[in-house]
């Protein structure tokens, strides 16, 4: 459902994406809760992370871990259901993966895009991912 | 809800509410500055370490960074909000609401199960003292100094508990928990892993692999407790306890890491090989895996247990993830497959799944683990090293339980006790394993190097750099 994400006036932005946005929509509509929330916390270290000039579109599992209390099960379980969402996609071999977010099929990033939008809206990514708040 | 810092103990129970408890608590303060400072890491007071402190128990405040001296940090009282409408979900009292204070039937029950679980806490701290002496790395002493305060957090919040619900009674429980000693002949912790001591970072990484997944088994199980205070505890201790599994499941990686690259690098294949070169060989870790996977088993306790059904009955204690279990979360009618030994052989029985739910809890702990040694199996696979770990059969070397005094190996077959004693030394770290890996360590300081015995990780914490100084010696 398109309309759960910020469309229109809201979101000129996406408005002009619309395809990727619909693609990205029924990918996130495909995974829990949990692991919504857990994107938006990807999304937000990706985007957001503080210090040491970082990776292009990735959080570090180091920091996932340390910053939101799911173990090491739990974590594998929802990054393994976002990476079959094709949300993300975790690069390097364990013990040394980091997250890497992925972009639409035709190559646009929604999530930086919604995580540019959230900031400069002042909306939670979170509400906007999880809780769909933000929603047309 | 944020946590009060403006208080001598910071909490988000509006202690300052009820002067009593909070002169009790303000009373026991000092006592544990005594034993943090005794048993606490050795020699650490002046060391400024780089620790992520929590100010509010939702997602925004529970992980903030910065340089602390340990005996500074804010040890507090932190529990996850109340939930009006929670019921109790399992057991007689199924449906009702749950419990804020404590039933009076109940009361030395639960207090049992508070006093022995707070137990743990300061026991592992006391067992880890000596290791930042022999970090490998800044980063490691780094993570083993914030695993240290928390689980000194972990005591203040079953103290907590102690103090606010169970009177007199609690506030003696309160004082014995630093009476006891890990280790000590006299006056030793309450569970047998706790007395054990940790002479090395491989032990200190398989007892965060192994040890503290149980605690995150027990503190899940508790978390589903009709005792509403215990269970909003225990949902935020856990997540703290999960940033501790990962330390050591990541410790335990980055060792075989290191290994099999120089298996790799000198063309070795045998899992006996690579003590020439400075590392822990293979198999060595594998008597490692064998010796913390056996011993912990025992914390989950007898596998047919009276006590376990009680709890469960009587909603104590639930199972882990009890939610998301698809039965009457009554259990009277089920029945659970347990192993036991008959006639000197393996068997398989079936019991009332009632009072087999310490095995349902240990098998679901093992089913945890198993993907844990799949990961680390990863490592060798991936250098094409032709070794892969395993977890021993369930009876090998065990002290409590339906194969107790039995003398398994870990394959499963049933020995004799001069074989298994003849052969111990294959399967369990012997002194001279413990010895060999003891002249391993040696305390490394410099930001961004790594003993040579294990590999450095991909990135720092809190998207530091590795070479970041997450520990200063002022």
């Amino acid at each position: 459902m398109v309309t759960d994400i910020p469309m229109s006036g809201r979101w000129p932005e996406g408005s002009a994406h619309s395809a990727d946005v619909r693609e990205f929509s029924d990918r996130l509509h495909s995974v829990s809760a949990q692991a919504r929330k857990l994107l938006a916390h990807i999304a937000e270290l990706a985007y957001h992370g503080r210090g040491q000039q970082r990776k292009a579109d990735v959080a570090y599992l180091p920091e996932l871990h340390e910053s939101c209390g799911l173990d090491v099960e739990a974590m594998y379980s929802l990054l393994n259901e976002l990476q079959q969402a094709r949300l993300i996609q975790l690069e390097d071999p364990y013990p040394f993966e980091d997250v890497k977010i992925l972009p639409s099929s035709a190559g646009w990033n929604v999530l930086a895009a919604l995580a540019r939008f959230s900031e400069t809206e002042k909306v939670p990514l979170r509400e906007v991912l999880v809780d769909f708040r933000a929603g047309s | 809800m944020n946590i009060d810092y403006s208080q001598l103990i910071p909490n988000n129970v509006d202690l300052a509410g009820d002067r009593t408890l909070q002169r009790a608590l303000e009373k026991w303060q000092p006592a544990f500055l005594g034993w943090w400072n005794d048993t606490g890491p050795a020699d650490s007071t002046d060391l400024q370490v780089y620790l992520r402190t929590a100010i509010s128990v939702d997602r925004d405040g529970w992980a903030n960074f910065g340089y602390v001296r340990m005996p500074d940090y804010r040890w507090g009282i932190f529990l996850v909000p109340r939930d009006d409408s929670r019921k109790v979900h399992f057991g007689d009292h199924q449906g009702q609401s749950a419990w804020q204070e404590v039933p009076g039937e109940y009361r030395s029950t639960l207090r049992r199960i508070i006093v022995t679980q707070g137990d743990t806490e300061p026991a592992s701290v006391e067992q880890q003292r000596l290791l930042g002496k022999t970090a490998p790395s800044l980063y490691d002493m780094r993570n083993l100094f914030q695993v240290n305060v928390e689980e000194g957090r972990h005591l203040w919040a079953m103290v907590y508990l102690l103090h606010r619900y169970f009177g007199k009674d609690g506030r003696e429980e309160a004082e014995y928990l630093l009476e006891r000693r890990s280790g000590d002949a006299n006056n030793p912790r309450i569970l047998t892993a706790f007395n054990e001591q940790t002479r090395h970072w491989i032990a200190f990484f398989m007892f965060a692999f192994f040890t503290d997944r149980d605690g995150k088994f027990q503190l899940s199980s508790l978390a589903e407790s009709a005792f509403d205070p215990l269970s909003r505890t225990c949902r935020f201790m856990l997540t703290e306890e999960a940033h501790h599994m990962f330390v050591g499941e990541s410790g335990v990686a980055r060792t075989i890491q290191r290994t099999c690259e120089v298996m790799k690098e000198h063309g070795l294949t045998d899992p006996s090989e690579g003590r020439q070169f400075g590392v822990v060989d293979l198999q060595t870790l594998q008597k490692f895996v064998n010796f913390h996977f056996s011993v912990t088993l025992d914390l989950f306790g007898s596998e047919i247990s009276s006590n376990a059904a009680t709890y469960y009955t009587t909603g104590l204690k639930g199972r882990y993830e009890e939610g998301k279990k698809p039965d009457d979360h009554k259990l009277t009618a089920d029945e659970y497959p347990v192993l036991d030994m008959d006639n000197g052989r393996i068997v398989e029985k079936r019991v009332p799944a009632l009072t087999a739910l310490n095995a349902r809890l240990r098998d679901d702990y093992i089913e945890e683990i198993q993907g844990g040694i799949n990961r680390w199996n990863r490592i060798p696979d991936q250098l094409g090293i032709p070794f892969r770990f395993k977890l021993p059969h369930v009876g090998f070397h065990r002290k409590i339980g339906n194969f107790a005094g039995q003398v398994i190996t870990p394959d499963g077959q049933v020995v004799s006790e001069s074989e298994w004693n003849s052969r111990r030394n294959e399967w369990m770290p012997s002194e001279s394993d413990h010895q060999y890996i003891e002249s391993l360590m040696g305390q490394v300081i410099e930001p961004g190097k790594f003993a040579n015995w294990i590999a450095p990780p991909a990135r720092g914490i809190n998207n530091k750099p590795i070479d970041f100084e997450y520990v200063r010696f002022n």
